[in-house]
C-alpha cells in the first residue's frame, strides 16, 4: 500500500533527474567534468549603495588588454543608468550616471578575462617618458631619501635597486624612515604608493598596479597591488612580496596609478564585492550552439545564467542535500543520535569556511565556554527565555573575543568563526545541559560527540568537489537525491548500533 | 554481525525503523496523539470510561499560577509534580513529605518552595515537552506501591508496561526503578525491566541497560518468578485502552497501588523495544499473530483470553 506508493514516486523522481541529465549529457554534449585546463575567468563587481534624490556617478576601472591577459567580453547591467568611458591617464574608466537615484541601487560589471600564450609581452600607452618629479617634501621627502639611500648602497642596476627598495619596505616597524614614509598605515596599497614615490626621487618612472588574483573560486576578494617601473624600454612588475622581480602569473592587473577602485559623487558611500571564478565550464557551455528552441530552452534555464556571486551560493546550497542524504543515513541506518536534526549539517556548512581542524577546535571551544555559562546561569534560576537569551548573547561575546585572541595570534582561521550558526549552537548547549542533568555526563558527551561526528562525515561529503561540479551543472540530480530519501524513508530494517543493543537476543537464542 | 542480524531477524525482533514506518506511522493518527502526550487530557478520557487513574490534585497552567503553590499543596503530605507532555520521565519530582517551606524527596533531596516553583515555571516553559511548546503542570497523587515490589525496586515507583496492538496485549514487563535511574520507571534511564507472561503474570528474567539480567543491580534479589497480583485486571485495562484513544498502537503504563489497586498512569504512542530483551522474545511474530486474527474477537474479554492463550512464555512462538 504505501510502500508501493512510495516507491513509485521514488521511481518517477529518479527516471526523471536520470532522463534530464542523459539529455544534458548525451544529448547536448555538456562535459562531466571540469575542464581544468580552459584559462578563461569571470570577474565580477558588484557595485551597491543607496541612492539620495539627484544625480549620481560612479566610476570604476576598465581591464584592458595587457600583458599575458585579453579582455574578452563585459557586460555592464544596471538600469537606468547611462553608460559611457573616460580617459585617465593610462587608464580608462567606464562612468555609471543616473540622473535620480533613490533606493538601493545595485550595479553589474563582468569581464571575462582570457590567459594568451606568452611572449604578447605589451603593455598600454607606450610612449617615451619624462623624468618622474617626485611630489614629497618635508620629512617624508628627507625619509624617502634615506629609504633610496640605503637601498642605492646594495644595488647595481635599476631592478636591484627596485628589489632593494621594496625589501627596506618589508621592515615596516623596525626602520624609522620607512614608519615616517608610510605614516604608520601598512596596508599594501600604501606600500606600493610610498615605493613609487622613492623610486621618483631616483628619476625612475613607476606606478602602482591593481588587480586581482585569478583564482579558481573566490567570493568579496580583496585587491592585490604591485608596482611598475620603466627602464630598458619596457614597464617591468615587481611584486611587494617577492625578492626576485616579476608578479605571479595569477595577477591580473586591472588599473594603474594607485586609486581607488571606486570614484563616485558620494565619496565612501558605494561599496563594490569582487568575485573571481574560473570559467572553465562555462567556456564550454557557452560554446554550445543551440540547434532548436528546445535546446535553447535548456541551456537559458541554466544556473549560470545567474550573477557570479549568486552562482556561488547556489554552488553551496546545491552540496546541501548531499550532506542531509548522508545524515539521515547516519541517523537511520546506523542509528547515530544528535542534537537537533540539521544541526550537523549546519555545522558542517561553516566547517567548509573555517576548515575542518579550526572548525572542531572553534566548535569545542564555544560550546564548552557555553555550557560553563550555562552551569552559572543554572544556579541563578533564571526564566527559560531570558536564559537563553543570555547563553546566546554569552556566545556571541565569546565568539567576538576568540576572533580577537587570534587576530592577536596572527591566525586568520579563528576570524572565520563568525560563520557559526549562533543560534543552532546556543540550542545545543541548552540541549546538552539539559541531558547532561537528566542522564549524566556520560549520555551528553555521547551525543555531543556523535553530533561532531556526524558534522564531520556531512562536512566530507559536501566538499567532493567533483559532485560540486556535477550539481551545479545539472541540478536535476537532486531529484534522485530526493528519490533515495523517499525510500529511506520507507526503509524499515535495523539500524546498525540495533544490532549491539539487541546482541543479547541474538546471543541468548544461540 | 551478518550472524546477528539475521538471527535477529529469525526470532522477529523488532527495529526502530520497522516499528515506526510497519506499525507507529499506519496505525496511529496524527490528530490522536495528544490523547496521550498531554497526561491531563489522557486522565481526563480515562477518568470518564470509569478507570481508575492517580488523583490529581491540581494544575498549574501559568506562570502566575505560581503564586497558588502554597494553596495548593497545603494539607498534602505526599504528591508528584510531573509536565502533562513531558517524555522519557523527565521533569518527574516525586514528594515523600514535606513541612512548611521544606519539601523532601523520594532521592532524600531537600527543596525549598521556591525551587519547587522555579522547577514548575521551567516545566511550564516547556523544556521537558515534547518540541518544546508551553507546557502544564500536573500535581498528582503519590502512589504507595504494592509491598510486593519493595524487595525489587530502589525508591521510585515500578509500574507495568503492556503494548497493546489493535486491542490485544502483546508483550508486557514490570519496570523497577534503579539507583542509576533516579528513582525512575524508565528503562533508558537505566531502570530495570523485567518481562511478564502474559499467560499467567509471573515474571521472567529481567533487562537492564540493554543487557539480560536474572536479579535486581540495586538489592540484588532475583526478579523473576513474581506473580504480578490483579493480572486480569491489568490485562483488561490494556484491553480496553484502544477505545480510550483510538490508537491501535500504544504502550499503557499501569501502576499497582497498595490500597487502590491497579491504576493507569500514562499511555503512550512510541513505546519502547527494550520489552524484547526483557521478554527474550521478539514483537514481530506476536503482531503477526495479531493481524492474523484481527476483527474476530468479540469484546476485550476475548481479546485478553485471545492473548493468555497465544503469548505463553513456556510455548514460545518462534
Amino acid at each position: 500500500m504505501k510502500n508501493t506508493h512510495a516507491y513509485i514516486l521514488a521511481t518517477v523522481l529518479a527516471a526523471v533527474g536520470t532522463a534530464i541529465f542523459l539529455y544534458k549529457w548525451a544529448g547536448l554534449g555538456l562535459p562531466l567534468t571540469p575542464n581544468e585546463s580552459t584559462q578563461t575567468w569571470q570577474i565580477e563587481s558588484r557595485i551597491s549603495f543607496r541612492g539620495r534624490m539627484g544625480p549620481i556617478k560612479v566610476t570604476i576601472p576598465t581591464p584592458v588588454e595587457s600583458g599575458q591577459y585579453a579582455v574578452i567580453d563585459q557586460i555592464f547591467v544596471a538600469r537606468e543608468y547611462g553608460l559611457s568611458t573616460q580617459l585617465e591617464g593610462v587608464n580608462r574608466r567606464t562612468v555609471f550616471a543616473t540622473r535620480d537615484a533613490h533606493g538601493d541601487q545595485i550595479l553589474y560589471a563582468r569581464f571575462t578575462v582570457h590567459k594568451v600564450p606568452r611572449g604578447r609581452d605589451f603593455s598600454p600607452n607606450e610612449e617615451t617618458l619624462d623624468k618622474p618629479e617626485s611630489s614629497l617634501s618635508g620629512a617624508r621627502r628627507l625619509a624617502a631619501q634615506a629609504v633610496l639611500d640605503a637601498a642605492k648602497a646594495k644595488s647595481a642596476d635599476v631592478t636591484t635597486l627596485t628589489l632593494a627598495v621594496l625589501e627596506r619596505f618589508r621592515r615596516a616597524g623596525i626602520d624609522d624612515s620607512v614608519d615616517t614614509l608610510l605614516a604608520n598605515r601598512s596596508d599594501r596599497l600604501e606600500i606600493a604608493r610610498a615605493a613609487v614615490e622613492v623610486l621618483h626621487l631616483a628619476g625612475h618612472p613607476a606606478r602602482v598596479v591593481s588587480g586581482v588574483r585569478l583564482v579558481p573560486q573566490a567570493r568579496n576578494v580583496n585587491f592585490v597591488h604591485w608596482i611598475e617601473v620603466h627602464f630598458g624600454g619596457a614597464w617591468q612588475p615587481f611584486s611587494l612580496t617577492s625578492s626576485a622581480p616579476g608578479i605571479p602569473e595569477e595577477y591580473f592587473p586591472w588599473w594603474r596609478g594607485g586609486a581607488a577602485f571606486i570614484q563616485s559623487s558620494m565619496p565612501g558611500e558605494v561599496t563594490a564585492m569582487t568575485t573571481v571564478a574560473r570559467a572553465a565550464e562555462t567556456a564550454e557551455w557557452s560554446a554550445l550552439v543551440p540547434a532548436n528552441f528546445a535546446e535553447r530552452k535548456v541551456l537559458d534555464f541554466s544556473l549560470l545564467t545567474l550573477p557570479l556571486d549568486t552562482q556561488q551560493v547556489y554552488r553551496l546550497i546545491l552540496m546541501v542535500p548531499l550532506g542531509v542524504l548522508v545524515l539521515v543515513l547516519l541517523r537511520n541506518v546506523i542509528g547515530i543520535t544528535t542534537f537537533g536534526t540539521f544541526m550537523p549539517v549546519l555545522i558542517a556548512l561553516a566547517f567548509r569556511e573555517t576548515t575542518l581542524i579550526w572548525g572542531i577546535v572553534l566548535f569545542v571551544v564555544v560550546v564548552g565556554a557555553g555550557l560553563l555559562v550555562r552551569v552559572y546561569l543554572e544556579y541563578l534560576k533564571l526564566l527559560i527565555v531570558p536564559r537563553l537569551a543570555c547563553v546566546l548573547i554569552s556566545v556571541i561575546l565569546l565568539m567576538a573575543l576568540l576572533s580577537l585572541l587570534t587576530n592577536k595570534l596572527g591566525i586568520d582561521r579563528g576570524l572565520s568563526i563568525a560563520l557559526f550558526p549562533l543560534v543552532i549552537i546556543t540550542m545545543t548547549i541548552e540541549r546538552m545541559s539539559i541531558i547532561w542533568d537528566e542522564n549524566g555526563p556520560g549520555e551528553a558527551f555521547k551525543q555531543g560527540l556523535g553530533s561532531l561526528g556526524v558534522a564531520m562525515v556531512c562536512f566530507f561529503a559536501m566538499s567532493i568537489t567533483y559532485m560540486e561540479h556535477l550539481l551545479f551543472f545539472y541540478p536535476e540530480i537532486l531529484l534522485v537525491v530526493l528519490a533515495f530519501t523517499v525510500l529511506l524513508g520507507r526503509y524499515s530494517g535495523y539500524r546498525l548500533t540495533e544490532l549491539w543493543r539487541f546482541r543479547d537476543l541474538a546471543k541468548a537464542a544461540g | 554481525m551478518l550472524k546477528t542480524l539475521r538471527e535477529l531477524r529469525r526470532r522477529g525482533i523488532l527495529g526502530i525503523n520497522a516499528r515506526n514506518a510497519r506499525y507507529i506511522l499506519p496505525s496511529n493518527a496524527r490528530k490522536d496523539y495528544p490523547a496521550v502526550d498531554d497526561k491531563l487530557l489522557t486522565k481526563q478520557i480515562a477518568a470518564k470510561a470509569g478507570l481508575a487513574v492517580p488523583e490529581l490534585y491540581g494544575v498549574v497552567r501559568s506562570n502566575h499560577e505560581i503564586k497558588r503553590l502554597p494553596e495548593m499543596l497545603e494539607g498534602l503530605n505526599d504528591f508528584v509534580i510531573k509536565p502533562a507532555q513531558g517524555s522519557g520521565g523527565d521533569g518527574i519530582l516525586v514528594v515523600a513529605s514535606h513541612s512548611g517551606d521544606r519539601f523532601r524527596l523520594v532521592s532524600g533531596q531537600i527543596m525549598t518552595l521556591d525551587e519547587i516553583g522555579y522547577h514548575v515555571h521551567t516545566i511550564l516553559a516547556g523544556i521537558y515537552s515534547l518540541g518544546g511548546q508551553p507546557d502544564k503542570t500536573l500535581i498528582e497523587y503519590c502512589v504507595k506501591f504494592d509491598p510486593l515490589f519493595e524487595k525489587i525496586a530502589f525508591q521510585g515507583v515500578p509500574d507495568v508496561r503492556i503494548i497493546v496492538y489493535l486491542g490485544v496485549p502483546a508483550m508486557a514487563m514490570v519496570r523497577l526503578p534503579t539507583r542509576q535511574s533516579g528513582g525512575r520507571a524508565n528503562l533508558h534511564q537505566g531502570a530495570v525491566g523485567a518481562g511478564i507472561d502474559i499467560a499467567t503474570g509471573v515474571t521472567l528474567s529481567a533487562v537492564c541497560n540493554s543487557r539480560i539480567v536474572t536479579e535486581h543491580p540495586d538489592t540484588g534479589n532475583p526478579v523473576s518468578g513474581l506473580e504480578i497480583p490483579y493480572w486480569e485486571e491489568m490485562l483488561m485495562l490494556a484491553a480496553r485502552s484502544q477505545q480510550l484513544t483510538n490508537l491501535c498502537y500504544q504502550g499503557i503504563d499501569i501502576v499497582l497501588d497498595r490500597d487502590k489497586g491497579p491504576m493507569i498512569l500514562e499511555l503512550n504512542a512510541r513505546p519502547g523495544l527494550a520489552i524484547q530483551i526483557a521478554n527474550q522474545a521478539g514483537l514481530k511474530p506476536r503482531y503477526d499473530i495479531i493481524e492474523a486474527h484481527a476483527g474476530t474477537h468479540d469484546g476485550d474479554a476475548a481479546r485478553v483470553a485471545f492473548a493468555r492463550e497465544r503469548f505463553r512464555a513456556d510455548r514460545p512462538i518462534i
